[in-house]
């Protein structure tokens, strides 16, 4: 009795210590070991990933900091706890700020803290540089100012938050009025005080659906006042609503424990949308995306469904015959909505985004598209923030721009050539025959295939001599032509997209081709991915989302790619910087190598390589000509995609890589594996790529048997 | 590490206890100190070595002092100081040295970390080589014991200071003890929630005040200093009972830390309830060792006034941290020789009000920036500045800050205190607030336990977790405050 009674006190004793471990452990168990990998929705990024421990890292400290990120992401329920948090605070404890979010505002309106930005002294100076550029192209120039939220509701911030965006407003203004051109100020017609609420989102620093569309009849008004010839748009458009709440990013910011979502309106054409965004072989994309708003996600971003979200350049083309004139539209994401709007009645409108635009100084491009109009809109906090790229604005136009024959013979050596003033190199190129094998060996592949109902896709890749010819001589740009031609005819008969044009487009061409390399960027590189999704598409292959948000990097030394050893040693030219872009929160695919899927994507000791010659393009799923398998432990979808490719196409396989289970990259000039066709079948493809650039095509070192055997 | 995270909670802590209690009793030191040396190297995974070799120096010079001869060990105990408060001097205290004395170029071009716990654990290696020579005692057995003993996880970065003679004899084999594992989840779960909800909560309203240089207001300059005098308090207090809370499930007693300070009634008894084991290290070590109070008024005035500045330097490189340890020298001073029978007349309440006044005054000192700030919040307060009596800021602090402010004076006047000494007169052997008293961890707790206490024990622990859970996923990281000193 009495050891019973003992054992009963030991227990009763015992069980709250219990209760803690359990629940310490189970939180343990999960993070560590039931952590699929997942995006975040409400974070909007994909959530950390466990890394492995290095010694540098541990010594560092990196590798803790990692960790103890990677386990407070992956605790269970980790929303729920967010909420519960957001609730406690605001209810309980009578917080009416969280997360640096005012609660209290009326109609349940978020305000965040107003920035304090230094103001740039420098604006006024920036905005005349644009303006004459403006004027050179022969183009009005207006000045747009939009007001942000706490700017409109300045009167429900907390007294004690000092709020300096009326002051900054006029500064800014200021700035613009003193170019001499017209400006238009947002302010007055969005904050009146009966409107404003249907002008902004509660829960997102953005203006609604009825605040971009003030915006966008005062600057037509204003575009017109100018004597701009807009088209005429008279139709009925029909204000529709998503299922789904909306909630922003301030929403985002204090969870859905106190904030209620928005509803996300739209005003849609009863005829349909008219403008398209031009992409890469055609103007074919809607300006307006309905599966933002129809995705039932409770934390999607719906407010990406006007024109995709922020780019460096977007294009717009409106075929209608109401349509006319040409606009350059420079914004921040405020303009998103308006730019959906005002390409309804604009012929071509060039929509930038200064903090994502890398294409030729934009008094060039001013120059080239002949605009009747640029406008120029922003809020104030992108516009003083650190992200905003003022040098879009002041970069000077190039009077010898690298299409110049004359100034492109800059110097000639034994290996080829420096073509450009800014450093383009083209090596030698190389004399390779086209027989007929080329064109049976494709028909095999094509052949071999047949019998799997596997959509077989041939994409030709150019090289940089092909996009650049006019800055060859003569017989180089026939020599290249003629090559060109000769592959595209022998795989005529084969289902082929040429990329020749898209990328030898002069407005970007630089940003797709490295100076000192013959690869193509990773810029160039997306072009080809986007071409590879949409034959992936057109063959109703299914794919998964691709990352909502990326991340730019840049290595800290420049790259000099192999053609650098053109120039003799002694020879200064320009490198390139080595730059890309990686999902926020990284890659989801990894290498697989001995069946072992855990190598990543970028090897960063190429890019980390100190020496100037380091071939940093290696960093992009290694060199030679190695076959390799990339898997994606947590695509949404289970496809699987083989692609017969050269080292032009790494960079883009790995943004495809980010959208299919498993993608096979087969490099004929090493391949060792059983026949094409057994092993597409082996692993289950749900389509063939085949893409080469014709160097590697006519290469001695490539195998056409892979081709002509697939079947055998 | 901080006690605050995730990591330490979800992963650390279950598998430090766990491997603790799988290894018999008389090998635990090495789990022990295998936990603590990731724990610390989570936050240092260089300056380990540092604490691992300060345990090394400290137990050989310990074993030297019981060797050598009368006439030596003086002398052995003299260096043996020196050496390990080398660290302390170099890493704490070279660069605000420099610059005190004027070599202001050199003291701008040097950087060094501060170890974490580095003033912690320094004292607790003194006090152990000083009670060697007093020969109180013998020392640790082995390294092994003394390093698990120095480098302990649940004290290591912000406290308690203890001591060998209390903490040795437990260590040798420490056993699992279902009460003191209960009792210590409860304090493990209630110091989380008071540090992550409460503390880390008031933290950004104190920090919103301090940040803006000169107090906007009288009201303000209250605000600010009401709020951080219950932010300090209740981020130090809980870490202090996590600390004792994992000490107690590991089977070893830590004596308590906090006794409800801002109940004192005075100056002195202020610092008899504030960060006892710091403070009975002064006097057991310092004070003393001086003379202490048997002595000549100015020689006692000498004595408070160096172990109070020093006390001040020890918690901060920084002339704001001595003046606050001379302030509360001076008190106390004046409260021995003047004060002291006039405040005994005055009415309890008046005492009360006193003696948190004393604390709330002397937090300004500890918070500022620098004397300066300090100076403009004194003004502030009592009106001698050019400030508004309220202000913009005063409101919205307290708005933003009531509910947070009357929960942190529940707790400081003790409201919890009823529970959780039933709760300890049901699971814990007998305590006594003595630093050097021996504990008994298996003498029978004063009451048996019953099963009312049982659940009420465990759904504290429960819904503590629950709530402190949802607070540190909201903040991923929370350093203490303590955390560098």
């Amino acid at each position: 009795m009495t050891e019973n009674a003992t054992r009963a006190q030991r227990l009763l004793r015992f069980l709250p210590g219990l209760v803690l471990l359990a629940f310490c452990t189970a939180g343990g168990t999960w993070a560590l070991w039931f952590h699929d990998r997942e995006f975040s929705a409400l974070d909007n990024r994909y959530l950390a990933e466990f890394e492995y421990p290095t010694p540098s890292a541990l010594a560092d400290k990196s590798w803790m900091d990692s960790f103890d990120l990677y386990v407070d992401e992956r605790v269970a329920g980790r929303v729920t706890w967010l909420e519960v948090h957001a609730l406690m605070m605001s209810q309980v404890l009578r917080d009416p700020i969280l997360n640096g979010v005012y609660l209290n505002a009326s109609q349940g309106h978020l305000l965040e803290k107003p920035l304090r930005q230094p103001y740039r002294e420098e604006l006024a100076d920036q905005a005349q540089v644009l303006t004459e550029a403006v004027e050179a192209a022969g183009a009005e120039m207006l000045w747009v100012y939009a007001p942000r939220r706490e700017e409109v509701f300045a009167d429900q911030l907390p007294e004690a938050w000092s709020n300096p965006y009326p002051a900054r407003r006029g500064d800014i203004v200021e700035a613009f009025v003193s170019t001499g051109a017209p400006v238009l100020d947002l302010t007055d017609a969005l904050a009146d005080p009966s409107t404003r609420d249907a002008n902004f989102f509660r829960t997102d620093h953005h203006w609604t659906v009825d605040g971009a569309l003030i915006a966008t009849e005062a600057i037509d008004s204003e575009l017109r006042g100018l004597g701009v010839d807009l088209g005429v748009d008279n139709r009925e458009y029909l204000r529709r609503s998503g299922d789904h709440g909306f909630l922003g990013s301030l929403g985002r910011e204090v969870t859905l424990g106190v904030a209620e979502p928005d509803s996300f309106e739209y005003f849609e054409p009863e005829d349909g949308w008219h403008a398209r965004i031009c992409g890469v072989s055609e103007c074919d994309a809607l300006p307006f995306t309905a599966g933002h708003v129809d995705d039932p996600g409770r934390f999607t971003n719906r407010y990406l469904a006007w024109i995709g979200g922020d780019r460096g350049l977007v294009r717009l083309y409106n075929e209608s015959p109401d349509a006319s004139g040409t606009v350059v539209l420079i914004k921040d994401s405020y303009g998103n909505p308006v730019a959906t709007y005002l390409g309804e009645r604009v012929r071509n409108l060039y929509v930038i985004d200064e903090r994502h635009y890398e294409g030729q100084a934009l008094a060039d491009l001013l120059l080239d598209i002949s605009p009747d109009a640029v406008v120029t809109m922003h809020n104030q906090v992108s516009l003083l923030s650190e992200a905003f790229a003022s040098e879009v604005w002041t970069q000077p136009g190039s009077a010898t721009p690298r299409q110049s024959q004359e100034s492109a013979e800059i110097a000639v050596y034994d290996g080829g050539r420096v073509a450009a003033e800014d450093g383009l190199i083209f090596a030698t190129i190389p004399n390779q025959e086209i027989d007929a094998s080329l064109e049976q060996s494709a028909q095999a592949l094509a052949d071999a295939l047949d019998p799997l109902n596997v959509p077989l896709a041939w994409l030709y890749l150019p090289r940089k001599t092909e996009v650049y010819q006019d800055l060859l001589t003569d017989s180089e740009a026939q020599q290249v032509e003629r090559r060109r031609l000769g592959v595209l005819g022998a795989l005529e008969a084969q289902d082929l997209v040429d990329l020749t044009a898209v990328l030898s487009e002069t407005a970007l061409r630089d940003q797709y081709y490295y100076r000192t390399d013959h690869h193509p960027t990773p810029a160039g590189s997306r072009v080809i991915y986007e071409a590879i999704v949409t034959q992936l598409h057109n063959n109703g292959v299914e794919l998964g989302a691709e990352p909502a948000d990326w991340v730019q990097k840049t290595a800290d030394d420049p790259f000099a790619g192999s053609e650098i050893s053109v120039v003799p040693e002694h020879i200064s030219t320009p490198l390139d910087d080595f730059q890309w872009w990686e999902p926020v929160g990284g890659w989801s695919a990894r290498q697989c190598v001995d069946e072992v899927c855990d190598k990543p994507l970028v090897a960063r000791s190429w890019i980390d390589d100190p020496t100037w010659d380091a071939n940093k393009y290696r960093a992009f799923l290694g060199g030679g000509f190695d076959s390799i398998h990339l898997h994606n432990e947590n695509a949404a979808v289970d496809t699987s995609i083989v692609m017969l490719k050269d080292s032009f196409s790494h960079y883009a396989a790995m943004l495809l890589s980010e959208r299919v289970r498993d993608l096979y990259l087969v490099d004929e000039r090493g391949w060792q594996g059983p026949p094409l066709a057994t092993f597409v079948a082996d692993v289950d493809a749900a389509a063939v790529i085949v893409a080469h650039n014709p160097v590697s095509l006519l290469s001695a070192d490539f195998d056409l048997d892979v081709w002509a055997h697939a079947g055998q | 590490m901080v006690f605050t995270s995730t990591v330490f909670v979800f992963i650390f802590l279950p598998i430090a206890i766990a491997t603790f209690f799988m290894v018999p009793p008389r090998w635990r030191a090495w789990p022990l100190l295998a936990a603590s040396a990731v724990f610390y190297a989570w936050g240092e995974p260089v300056l380990v070595l540092l604490i691992l070799g300060t345990g090394v120096v400290t137990y050989y010079l310990g074993k030297l002092i019981v060797k050598a001869p009368p006439r030596m060990r003086r002398g052995i105990l003299a260096v043996g100081i020196t050496v390990i408060c080398i660290p302390l001097a170099v890493f704490k205290y070279a660069v605000f040295l420099a610059e005190s004395l004027g070599f202001h170029g050199w003291a701008s071009s040097v950087e060094f970390p501060l170890p974490i716990g580095v003033s912690f654990y320094t004292f607790m290696a003194i006090g152990y080589l000083v009670d060697i020579y007093r020969r109180r005692d013998d020392g640790a057995p082995r390294l092994l014991d003394f390093s698990g003993f120095l480098a302990m996880y649940p004290h290591l970065v912000a406290g308690p200071i203890v001591r060998w003679n209390h903490i040795g004899p437990q260590l040798a084999a420490p056993r699992f003890n279902s009460g003191m594992f209960g009792y210590g989840a409860v304090r493990v779960a209630t110091g989380l929630a008071k540090k992550a909800v409460v503390a880390d909560s008031i933290a950004p309203l104190a920090d919103d005040l301090w940040a803006s240089g000169e107090p906007a207001s009288v009201g303000a300059a209250w605000a600010a200093v009401l709020l951080y005098s219950a932010q300090i308090y209740l981020d130090f207090s809980a870490y202090s009972d996590i600390a004792i809370g994992i000490a107690a499930m590991l089977g070893v007693h830590f004596h308590e830390n906090f006794r409800f300070p801002y109940l004192a009634r005075s100056a002195r008894e202020f610092w008899q309830r504030w960060h006892i084991s710091l403070g009975s290290w002064f006097r057991d070590y310092v004070y003393i060792p001086l003379g202490g109070s048997r002595a000549r008024p100015i020689v006692v005035w000498r004595n408070l006034l160096i172990v109070w500045a020093l006390t001040g330097l020890w918690h901060g490189a920084a002339w704001t941290f001595v003046l606050w340890g001379l302030y509360f020298g001076l008190l106390i001073g004046l409260e021995r020789f003047f004060l002291g029978r006039f405040l005994d007349r005055l009415p309890r309440a008046l005492q009360h009000v006193y003696g948190v006044l004393v604390a709330v005054l002397g937090w300004v000192l500890f918070r500022a920036a620098d004397v300066g700030q300090a100076l403009s919040y004194y003004q502030t307060m009592f009106g001698f500045s050019q400030a508004p009596g309220w202000d913009f800021s005063a409101s919205l602090a307290v708005e933003r800050g009531w509910v947070l402010f009357a929960v942190s004076v529940a707790l400081a006047a003790g409201i919890a205190r009823p529970v959780m000494d039933r709760i300890r007169s049901q699971t814990m052997p007998p305590d006594t607030w003595d630093q050097n008293a021996e504990f008994d961890p298996d003498a029978r707790p004063p009451r048996a336990i019953t099963a009312r206490t049982s659940i009420l024990m465990t759904v504290i622990v429960v819904v503590c977790l629950f709530v402190a859970t949802a607070f540190l996923v909201a903040v991923s990281y929370s350093p203490f405050i303590y955390f560098r000193f």
